[in-house]
């Protein structure tokens, strides 16, 4: 019966009640969006990172992190990789030789991190070879071919089949290079990364460093699921202590802390935008209880208690709440299913993102989870907004009300 | 006849803008099972507040009112609201129908205050409703009914708890002189039917005429009952 009055009590005056309402489905449009918008961007960064940059968990020698000479390869390797290929929460991995040099053409020099992959394991890993933008036809098959970046190529002046030389310490500490022929270019949306990447085959840097064929500095891990990152790591460590096993949350600490405090940055904005439209929700049903004050003192004359008023007050607040909330999210859904397939176009701002590592296109994200949360969080906020004008039913007297006009 | 409401030594004084109004001014009352009694007197005489007082809408500033032997001055609003809705039927001067609701649900509306089951609550609504001569406006809201329609729909709400007491406040002040005659001849019936004490107040001697017993209410007193006649 008061579910059935309180929804009725709302269409009384259908435009306060509709402006309530859009504000509500206006303001929630807004926070859905903007947190479907930095999820998005997060989801897509991390997602960008771990395929394309550091993989969900990396294997080192401890004294290689801390001195990055050529000479501290992985020990055990042989072993660690046997149990890689045993752990069924592993989708791929590649081992890796990394080592700090310089690249130099005629024109300029740089510094680098020279990779030296296997590419049939690298591209089980990571997806750099879909960001190849030019290259020879079987551009790793080549004597001494490198892969570089089109910034990278475009900063040095040189081109595809462009000679350039490579110069690092080898194993020895001794100074020693060698000639490279770019073979291929690519192009990621991290402009650090790509100044920063060169990539050659394995086998050929690791002659030249004075390296095993079957060593490395690093294994990148690639798993099924973001889930058992932490799981895999501790059976790693377990089985081998003297290796040093990262998860990308270590590694790239900036977006680790970036995932931790989104959520909760997300809703504190969330929050505040539930805060502004509780001052309208309040002022709307305080108004509906002041015009309805002889009805209310009536409603008290005839045997309807206290609780029963201010239940059918808070019912009120909340069925026009959850209504502008419904449709806002409905609303939401359709411009966030719209667009995680055409993304938002972020070209003006295409610079400074990829000076972060952000792609320009952005495609908004949102979990269901969220969607329940603001319900929640809607709910609270009608509650909470209720209570003010059901308090002034509540002090209501009915001789007093019924007098009035 | 048993007596069912009494007041002794009744007094409300208002002290709101620093002077002193008797709305009540020393009244002793007693009413008996089933009268038909209307308390008149001109505007401002205390009427309404007497009413409020024996509803137990108000409080008293000082003495007892006693209704259905339940003294309503000891108890909290709480407490008089439960007592309302069981026992006092409310037929107000603008009609204060719940404008959303129905005729119907306006006067399954205290039933379903009192837990009743819906079947019960359908079937006395529209039993009332065509003892009031609306069997066929039941589910009209109140926009679309005469103001003498409105009224006979709130004495069939006041029925509808099956109260032992109605009380009126000025029931026949916006109607016109043929919807007053229906009014009054409805409640006479139903005052029979239903055996429940009616007590209204009015200035309109039409009502005065009709009512079996009329008390005279002037500045806060009685000063004619025909009960001492």
């Amino acid at each position: 019966m008061i579910y059935s009055l309180s929804r009725k009590n709302i269409w009384r005056n259908k435009v306060r009640s509709l402006i309530v309402m859009g504000s509500v489905t206006v303001g929630l449009i807004c926070g859905i969006f903007f947190i479907a918008f930095m999820n998005g961007m997060t989801v897509q960064r991390i997602n960008s990172a771990i395929k394309s940059e550091v993989s969900h968990i990396q294997i080192h020698n401890p004294a290689f992190l801390d001195d990055n000479e050529v000479q501290y390869t992985i020990p055990n390797i042989a072993e660690i990789t046997n149990l890689l290929d045993t752990t069924s929460t592993i989708m791929a991995y590649a081992p890796r030789i990394t080592i700090t040099g310089m690249i130099g053409s005629a024109r300029s020099s740089e510094g680098v991190k020279i990779v030296g992959i296997n590419p049939d394991k690298e591209r089980m890993v990571t997806d750099i070879h879909t960001k190849i933008t030019d290259s020879v036809p079987n551009y790793f098959g080549k004597k001494r071919p490198i892969m570089i970046s089109k910034r990278l190529a475009d900063k040095m002046r040189v081109k595809l089949n462009s000679k350039i030389v490579l110069t690092f310490q080898s194993t020895t500490g001794e100074l020693t290079g060698a000639p490279f022929k770019v073979t291929a270019l690519y192009q990621t949306s991290n402009k650090v990364f790509d100044e920063m990447m060169v990539f050659v085959p394995q086998q050929k840097i690791a002659a030249i460093a004075g390296l095993k064929s079957n060593q490395a500095h690093e294994i990148a891990i690639l798993l099924k699921s973001d889930l058992q990152t932490a799981d895999t790591k501790e059976n790693i460590t377990e089985a081998f202590p003297n290796i040093t096993v990262r998860t990308w949350k270590k590694i790239m600490p900036e977006l680790g802390m970036m995932v931790d405090m989104m959520d909760s940055m997300l809703y504190v904005f969330m929050i505040i935008i539930l805060v502004a439209l509780a001052f309208g929700i309040i002022n709307t049903m305080m108004m509906a209880v002041l015009e309805r004050q002889r009805e209310i003192g009536m409603l008290m004359a005839i045997g309807m208690n206290k609780k029963r008023v201010f239940t059918m007050i808070m019912l009120e607040t909340i069925y026009i709440s959850m209504t502008g909330a419904i449709v806002g999210m409905l609303i939401s859904h359709l411009i966030l299913s719209t667009l995680a397939n055409t993304g938002i176009d972020m070209s003006l701002y295409a610079e400074g993102l990829e000076a972060y590592g952000y792609d320009k296109i952005i495609y908004p994200a949102i979990d269901l989870i969220h969607y329940i949360n603001i319900s929640v969080l809607v709910v609270i906020t009608a509650i909470v907004s209720s209570v003010w004008p059901a308090r002034k039913a509540l002090k209501l007297k009915p001789a007093v009300s019924m007098r009035i006009e | 006849m048993e007596t069912v409401i009494k007041v002794e030594k009744l007094y409300k004084i208002y002290n709101e803008t620093g002077v002193e109004v008797k709305a009540i001014n020393g009244i002793d009352l007693e009413i008996k099972e089933g009268e038909f009694t209307a308390i008149v007197g001109p505007s401002g005489s205390g009427k309404t507040t007497l009413l409020n007082m024996i509803g137990g809408l108000d409080n008293p500033t000082s003495g007892i009112v006693e209704v259905g032997g339940v003294l309503l001055t000891d108890m909290s609003s709480s407490q008089l609201i439960d007592f309302r809705k069981n026992n006092i039927g409310f037929i107000f001067q603008s009609y204060n129908l719940i404008p959303v609701l129905t005729a119907k649900e306006n006067v399954e509306f205290v039933m379903q205050l009192q837990g009743r089951s819906k079947k019960e609550c359908s079937q006395r609504a529209i039993e009332l409703l065509e003892a009031v001569g609306l069997g066929d406006r039941i589910n009209s809201r109140p926009a679309k009914l005469s103001g003498g329609q409105q009224q006979r729909v709130a004495v069939a709400r006041a029925l509808a708890s099956n109260p032992r007491f109605i009380l009126a406040d000025e029931p026949t002040a916006n109607l016109d002189s043929k919807s007053t005659e229906n009014l009054l001849d409805i409640m006479l019936k139903l005052n029979l039917k239903e055996k429940a004490t009616f007590v209204f107040s009015s200035h309109d001697q039409r009502v005065v005429n009709k009512a079996r017993r009329v008390i005279v209410v002037e500045d806060g007193k009685i000063i004619n009952d025909d009960a001492n006649n």
